[in-house]
């Protein structure tokens, strides 16, 4: 019997073995393709279906908002509506993808809106592979009815995350510094609107000058310098209360600030006796640390994502470059070794880039390099451009670009966002000037 | 007894898996390859597979021609006339893309109590010195100078097109396009061959083959639509098998490695967007030889952007 059951399995094996042998025998082509193009991917966004005209008018809404939010990534193009052949009266059933085809479209985003008791909104939504004739995405949302915006936005980031592998953003605000007057009467206040502009509402009057806004990674507040009572100070301002705290009592100007990732520090400079060092304040215990002691000006500070490294500009070698060294201070490496200065740097959320501000030949750039330093480019140009701050995927820098409109002084000063590639920059719409701006995490 | 009965049976089954199986791959071809300086490497060819592709070299040849309209000189010796130049592949067209709807500007309600204190100007950045800087080490230049392509663009810098001067560019432009040239030409003449019959262990020369697959790229590069800002997107390799009905159309297609793509959301992503690139109805049917279908009804593609990002 043992004799029996090793001749099997040899005689099993064997014939494995010869099976594996015999598999080179399919022979074919190989093609490497090392290059494609970079060119908006075409989406059919259809109007969300609706049973009343009330939520017809709703899926109307939410389609555009979609479409708006895609085209304005520049990595997907919408396909005019007016071109659909047959579009399904139910998401129940599987699309004719062969109408789809036809217009080219790549994805189509399908979905239904249904008003519930108590005003309550019902969003259904599918997004599919015309290609591939698979589904990619299907989901249910569930909100106010006021709350549809936030619920296009949403879907949008989910459209974009499943085709393109990162994560949206979308559905996330900005904070930024709306300006008003001329000259000495320049008004600033904080001004906060949705990504695409819309919701737009001011936090602060103007009674007192106010700049270099940032929103916490983990909580709704924004942390910016205030002039409040003509003394330059760090604040911290509660989105949802409307109220303003002063950080710290510190015995010289504070400016620069900015919260460390889980959003229980804050990092910022210090200027006392003609020195400018970078300090943090625990939220919780206010202690605060020094990180720097050099008798060159150290400022801009900014944590990397994981919190363990922090990069800022310093000219303790001349002029004004780069440094990184550890969240904890010590030794600072510098990273910046191109020809003019750099400012304003800023970790990407990813982790793999630092945008920065650069000033050479008399002109201003926005640009990105690895955290080593190396491979630098330059994305934007003018007349003044400043101040950037990522998207919350690392995707997209947006930053304020100032430009002079007359020999007296005058001046405009708007908001643009620029793909990471360098490609797709586009304005910003504010009601009036604006600058520094800063984006936040995506809505919890 | 029953031993040597299964003994028997298990050498009859070797005996036909091997004759079913092994036999035939002896005869076959092994996998085409494909080597990347397709230019390079076709005078080598000429040299060994003369028979099969009698191709004219493109420098100093010996077709004589005489000029019709003048008689008196003797008959110069002139280069052979270039192959038809086949249609490029077709392209797809653009598709009608919506432009954005202008954003409504959301009206600015400015309060009324709005008071400006603009006392000392306020300096958060250290202002920088105005000073000439001293002489920094150099930003060093990429691994290797590449000609400007329609890829050249993918991550843009400006500080390229500000320091770079313009005659330098124009150089290997002109290399290139006399490349694409030649290259176009020995694909025509491959592709417009007259066809013969069919014949599977027919064997094809080098030349056909790094036409086939320099036809293949040509077809699927531009329809290959990648994310090229996503972090590690250098890194991405995607693998599919393609097969291919006679009349050049995409029958079946599968991404090989996807347990490997699954890992994470943007693999995946990059991976169905090289399936998309060879689904898209606008970028088929192959028109490679007929004749030659045995050799091409089976493909792999390997995706990697690397070259595309220059790193």
């Amino acid at each position: 019997m043992d004799r029996f059951c090793n001749v099997t399995r040899c005689a099993g094996l064997a014939v494995l073995f010869i099976f594996f042998l015999s598999l080179p025998a399919l022979a074919e082509l190989r093609v490497d393709i090392t290059r494609g193009v970079v060119k908006p991917i075409p989406v059919a966004v259809t109007n969300l279906l609706g049973t009343s005209a009330k939520e017809q008018n709703i899926g109307r809404n939410i389609a555009n908002v979609i479409k708006a939010d895609l085209v304005r990534s520049g990595l997907f193009s919408a396909i005019d509506s007016k071109a659909f052949i047959d579009v399904e009266s139910s998401l129940d059933t599987v699309p004719k993808f062969g109408n789809w085809r036809v217009l080219k479209a790549q994805a189509l985003s399908q979905g239904m809106v249904q008003l519930e008791a108590g005003n309550k909104l019902k969003v259904q939504f599918r997004l599919w592979d015309v290609f591939a004739e698979q589904q990619m995405v299907g989901r249910v949302y569930s909100t106010v009815a006021e709350n549809w915006r936030r619920i296009a936005h949403i879907i949008a980031d989910a459209i974009y995350k499943r085709v393109t592998g990162e994560n949206g953003y979308f559905d996330t605000r900005v904070v930024y510094i709306a300006e008003t007057g001329r000259g000495d009467r320049r008004i600033k206040r904080l001004a906060i609107m949705d990504q695409d502009g819309e919701n737009h509402h001011f936090l602060t009057d103007g009674s007192a000058l106010v700049l270099t806004p940032r929103f916490s990674p983990s909580r709704q507040e924004i942390t910016y310098m205030s002039y409040h009572g003509n003394v330059p100070r760090v604040y911290i301002f509660n989105i949802d209360s409307g109220r303003q705290e002063l950080l710290g009592d510190f015995p010289g100007m504070t400016f620069a600030p900015r919260f460390s990732p889980d959003g229980n520090k804050v990092i910022m400079s210090m200027a006392k006796d003609g020195n400018t060092e970078i300090y943090t304040m625990d939220l919780r215990t206010r202690a605060q640390k020094r990180l720097t002691k050099h008798s060159a000006i150290d400022t801009s500070p900014h944590y990397s994502p994981d919190g363990k490294r922090i990069v800022f500009n310093s000219d303790r070698s001349g002029t004004q470059q780069l440094y990184v060294m550890s969240a904890n201070g010590g030794r600072a490496k510098r990273i910046s070794f191109g020809r003019g200065r750099y400012a304003t740097p800023v970790w990407s959320p990813r982790g793999d880039l630092i945008a920065f501000t650069k000033i050479t030949r008399g002109k201003f750039f926005i640009g990105v390099m690895d955290v080593d330093g190396k491979g630098e480019r330059l994305l934007s140009e003018g007349f003044l451009v400043e101040s950037p701050t990522w998207a919350p995927n690392g995707r997209v820098i947006m930053y304020f670009r100032e430009t002079p409109i007359s020999k007296k002084g005058g001046k405009v000063s708007k908001l643009y966002s620029i793909d990471l590639t360098g490609h797709n920059e586009r304005e910003m719409v504010t009601p009036m000037d604006a600058s520094d701006p800063a984006w936040s995490p995506l809505i919890p | 007894m029953r031993s040597s009965v299964l003994l028997s049976t298990f050498l009859h089954a070797v005996v036909i898996v091997i004759g079913v199986y092994g036999l035939p791959s002896i005869r076959k071809p092994p996998p085409l390859q494909d080597i990347p300086m397709v230019v390079e490497i076709v005078p080598v060819d000429f040299k060994t597979n003369l028979p099969s592709a009698p191709e004219p070299p493109k420098k100093p040849e010996k077709k004589v021609e005489k000029k019709p309209p003048k008689p008196p000189p003797a008959p110069k010796v002139k280069k052979a006339p270039p192959a038809p130049t086949p249609p490029p592949p077709a392209k797809e067209p653009e598709v009608a893309v919506v432009p954005p709807p202008p954003e409504p500007k959301p009206k600015p309600k400015p309060k009324p109590k709005v008071e400006a204190k603009p006392k000392p100007k306020p300096k958060p950045k250290a202002k920088p010195k105005p000073k000439a800087p001293p002489s920094l080490v150099k930003a060093k230049p990429r691994r290797k100078p590449k000609p400007p392509d329609r890829f050249a663009m993918v991550l843009k810098n400006l500080e390229k097109t500000l320091e770079k001067p313009k005659p330098k560019k124009k150089t290997p432009k002109k290399k290139k396009t006399k490349a694409e040239e030649d290259l176009m030409a020995r694909l025509s003449k491959s592709l417009t061959r007259k066809p013969t019959e069919f014949n599977p262990d027919r064997k094809i020369s080098m030349s056909e083959q790094h036409a086939m697959i320099n036809y293949v790229r040509n077809k699927v590069e531009p329809c290959w639509n990648f994310q090229a800002g996503s972090k590690g997107a250098q890194n991405i390799i995607v693998e599919i098998k393609v097969a291919l009905s006679s009349d050049g159309k995409v029958s079946h297609a599968r991404i090989t490695n996807k347990n490997q793509l699954q890992r994470d959301a943007f693999s995946l992503a990059a991976g169905e967007a090289a399936l998309r690139a060879v689904l898209n109805p606008g970028c088929q049917p192959y028109k490679l030889p007929a004749d030659k279908y045995a050799v091409w009804k089976d493909l792999t593609l390997t995706f990697n952007p690397r070259e595309m990002l220059g790193r």
